[in-house]
């Protein structure tokens, strides 16, 4: 048996759309590739806005912040981040409830035994506490505090974890900036043709607005609802959930924020189709409600989001629409989406 | 079904059922918990692997009290003499040491190494495989990185279980078990005995061996036989002293003409298992190791597992649920694990049926991977020129263990998994063990030099080497436990 690496190994990898998903992609290829000469080249157009939600995240953003050696203190200032604890569900379950879905865990086992049978067990007698009071990280957000946690696994301050709420095109700024010092080419342009090996029916090169021909052996489809490469080109098969996930639109607006708005959680408020977030950041709060348009008109959303807004909107709403599902193969051929 | 299990009725005998009385009184003192004792033929030695202290401290006792009273012995490695082509011995570990380069996984960077420095030894870089070779012990210091096993005289273990029971108020009934009674929704309602005694109870624990009274003839849950997969179906014991003052580490696997035998070195005994198809082995056949065993007994045993193992108010343990072979993963051990989840499990009142799906579902993953993990044993060894050998070519690949040997064999990868009781490490650690290298190593290592993982090699071999000259000899460790309490 000989074992060798494929004459043909991956030498450069084309990542096709910015905005954070693309630009995540390139600072991990090229930190985890550094050492592998490899090539990687970026394509987007400023013609192109991003989406430019996806500003909640959860704890595991904090591991590829690490992974690429990001120090905390900068992501934070760069990217007016703020600390996240948990999420707050309001009216979710019935009009008036408000839980704290926190990073952490609910009460712990006693003997074995899970503590939500111990909570159930309370039910069952009468004694109805408040989830809350078992996690401290809910409590924390509640009370509208936050510190890092403790690493000492003694201490009641190690049973939480926490992520971040950012500016996404300031993530994507900052990243890009990441990406390009460590040999990241960007190009400016729109795709507007793409080659595929007439044998193997991979992709083989993209061609931009400009006439030029940018070849690849990879290629990462960063084009978000388009799917511009695994869609238009490979036409990997799209997997209907609108059925189990009805919502279909948003419309999103930042507002002012003021310090004493500033909780340590991301909020979703039930409406009668749909919810809406607010994720609250150093210089804006993020605001967007996510309904099903079967059952509400656009102009219905917008004004039920702009009525509940913590302060003044900075901004026009702008509208998206999105479809819930998935590729049924992610990785085909040479396009990731 | 109206009100919270109260009495539990465990059937058979064995260490099994001991232990699983012991268990329920332990989990919960106020359950009713009655032992129809009906003696099962038994495994003569237990090596519950890889870490069975855990269950022990959760009916109070520890490793140090099975060394003590039941002769017990740490088994810390699995040595294979001769067993897979061109590989003379192998010794292995549960070692989940953390040995990636980068992030890219051992058996990756191992295979670029032998690719260009010719011959190179999995079990070099595993800790426990090491120590246990020299007949060091290491895992006081590092049971993170592995556990050990720990082989013990399962007679002696019961002895123990029995004053446990005893003081735990266990009822135990001397009786034998003539029908099982259902009611008419199809649960165990009681069991009569031969003496004509009724017990009646609101949940019926199985451990009638093979046979299973309860589940088997009594509920008529089917049973998947893994013949085709598993191939050998009778075991022999045989004792004797040990040859020398030292202790052995670990246990040691060798393939015969008629089969393979297992020797496990207990504290002041050796004890050897001869394992093999009773088709092989007919009255008259010559062969020295059948010679050897000529005058011990065998024991009947069918790889296989019932379709489910809890069924309405019933669940069955031991042999009763499930029979593998005896390479790795003991009955006591796979029966301890079914007992422990089935209280995570436990029913209350009304919703007895409420999490059997579950359960079972669960527990038919766990013991699909172990039949996996031992079936590889067979799929890799040596096909020789005997019996045995020609048996083992017979031996077909579960469907799931095809594609794992695919998988790795590829590019010595492992599929995410649920299984919680053999680890991804065990299964690569076997694999290169037994020299079945991936094809091609991860393109993340092209670009190393060889003389980098030559020095990272080293420096994991010199770790290794000092760690273990840095402790202290097995013998000399045990005769410390035993001389401290």
């Amino acid at each position: 048996m000989r074992a060798t690496m494929n004459p043909n190994t991956i030498k450069k990898i084309v990542i096709v759309g910015g905005g954070t998903a693309g630009w995540m992609a390139a600072a991990a290829l090229i930190k985890k590739f550094s050492a592998l000469n490899i090539k990687i080249v970026l394509v987007e157009s400023e013609s192109i806005g991003t989406v430019g939600v996806g500003e909640s995240t959860i704890p595991h953003i904090r591991h590829f912040n690490q992974f690429l050696g990001i120090d905390e203190n900068v992501f934070v200032a760069e990217t007016k981040a703020t600390f996240k604890l948990g999420i707050a569900f309001k009216n979710w379950g019935a009009l008036g409830s408000d839980y704290i879905h926190p990073f952490g865990p609910l009460g712990h086992d006693i003997n074995g035994v899970e503590f939500h049978h111990y909570w159930l067990r309370m039910l069952s007698e009468g004694m109805n506490y408040s989830l809350d009071h078992y996690s401290f990280a809910a409590m924390a957000a509640r009370a509208g505090k936050f510190q890092h946690p403790s690493s000492d696994r003694e201490n009641l301050l190690s049973t939480y974890s926490y992520a971040f709420h950012f500016d996404a095109a300031l993530y994507a700024k900052y990243l890009r900036a990441y990406s390009e010092v460590r040999g990241v080419l960007r190009q400016e342009g729109v795709v507007v043709e793409t080659k595929l090996d007439a044998i193997t029916g991979f992709i083989q090169s993209i061609i931009l607005d400009s006439g030029l021909v940018i070849e690849g052996d990879l290629f990462i489809d960063c084009t978000g609802f388009k799917g511009l490469l695994i869609d238009k080109v490979l036409h990997a098969e799209f997997e209907d959930w609108s059925h189990w996930l009805a919502c279909d639109r948003a419309v999103a607006v930042p507002c002012e924020s003021s310090a004493k708005m500033l909780t340590p959680y991301t909020q979703a408020t039930a409406h009668s189709a749909g919810w809406q977030w607010r994720i609250p950041l150093q210089h804006r709060t993020g605001n967007g409600h996510v309904y099903a348009s079967d059952h509400m008109s656009e102009d219905e959303a917008t004004a039920i989001l702009l009525n509940n807004l913590d302060g003044a909107a900075l901004a026009e709403p702008r509208s998206f629409s999105f479809k819930a599902g998935q590729r049924k193969q992610n990785w085909k051929k040479i396009a990731l989406l | 079904m109206n009100s919270p299990l109260k009495n539990i009725v465990v059937v058979g005998g064995g260490v099994i059922a001991w232990w699983a009385v012991v268990f329920l009184k332990k989990s919960d003192p106020k359950l009713n918990v009655t032992l129809l004792h009906n003696p099962v033929e038994d495994a003569f030695v237990e090596t519950p692997e890889p870490d069975f202290s855990y269950l022990l401290k959760l009916i109070g006792l520890s490793s140090q009290d099975l060394i003590k009273y039941a002769d017990g012995n740490y088994c810390c490695a699995q040595a294979y003499f001769d067993w897979a082509l061109d590989v003379e011995n192998y010794f292995h570990s549960a070692d989940v040491s953390d040995l990636d380069y980068d992030i890219t996984p051992y058996s990756q960077w191992l295979l670029k190494l032998k690719l260009a420095k010719g011959d190179v030894k999995a079990d070099d870089y595993l800790l426990a495989s090491s120590a246990a070779r020299v007949g060091k012990v290491t895992f006081a210091e590092n049971q993170k990185i592995f556990s050990a096993g720990l082989s013990f005289d399962a007679d002696s273990f019961i002895q123990l279980l029995m004053s446990c029971a005893q003081a735990l108020n266990v009822n135990v009934l001397n009786d034998e078990l003539e029908q099982v009674c259902l009611t008419a929704a199809g649960e165990v309602e009681s069991l009569l005995t031969v003496t004509n005694a009724n017990i009646t109870g609101d949940f019926f624990i199985d451990v009638t061996g093979g046979d299973s009274k309860l589940l088997g003839s009594g509920l008529h849950i089917e049973y998947d036989s893994w013949a085709q997969y598993l191939p050998c179906n009778r075991k022999k014991y045989l004792k004797s002293k040990p040859r020398t003052e030292r202790l052995i580490p670990f246990s040691a696997a060798q393939l015969s003409s008629l089969g393979w035998v297992k020797n496990r070195p207990l504290r002041t005994q050796l004890v050897a298992e001869f394992i093999y198809h009773d088709d092989l082995a007919y009255v008259g056949s010559q062969d020295a190791t059948l010679e050897l065993f000529s005058n011990s007994k065998a024991y009947t045993f069918f790889p296989g597992a019932r379709k489910k193992t809890w069924h309405k108010n019933c669940l069955a343990l031991g042999e009763a649920a499930v029979t593998f072979d005896y390479f790795s993963h003991s009955s006591l051990y796979v029966a301890a694990v079914s007992l422990q989840r089935f209280i995570e499990f436990w029913p209350n009142s009304t919703g007895i049926n409420f999490m059997e799906s579950e359960f079972n579902r669960v527990m038919a993953t766990e013991f699909q991977a172990i039949r996996d993990f031992h079936c590889l044993h067979y799929v890799l060894a040596k096909k020789a020129d005997t019996p045995f050998g020609e048996l083992l070519k017979e031996v077909k690949l579960p469907e799931s263990l095809r594609y794992r040997m695919e998988l790795f064999g590829a590019c010595g990868g492992s599929p995410a998994d649920e299984s919680t009781l053999i680890h991804a490490a065990q299964w690569s650690n076997l694999f290169l063990g037994f020299s079945f290298w991936p094809k091609t190593y991860s393109g993340m290592l092209s670009h190393v030099a060889i003389a980098d993982l030559e020095l990272w090699s080293n420096k994991i071999k010199t770790n290794i080497k000092s760690t273990i000259e840095n402790s202290p000899d097995y013998t000399r460790y045990m005769a410390r436990l035993i001389s401290a309490r």
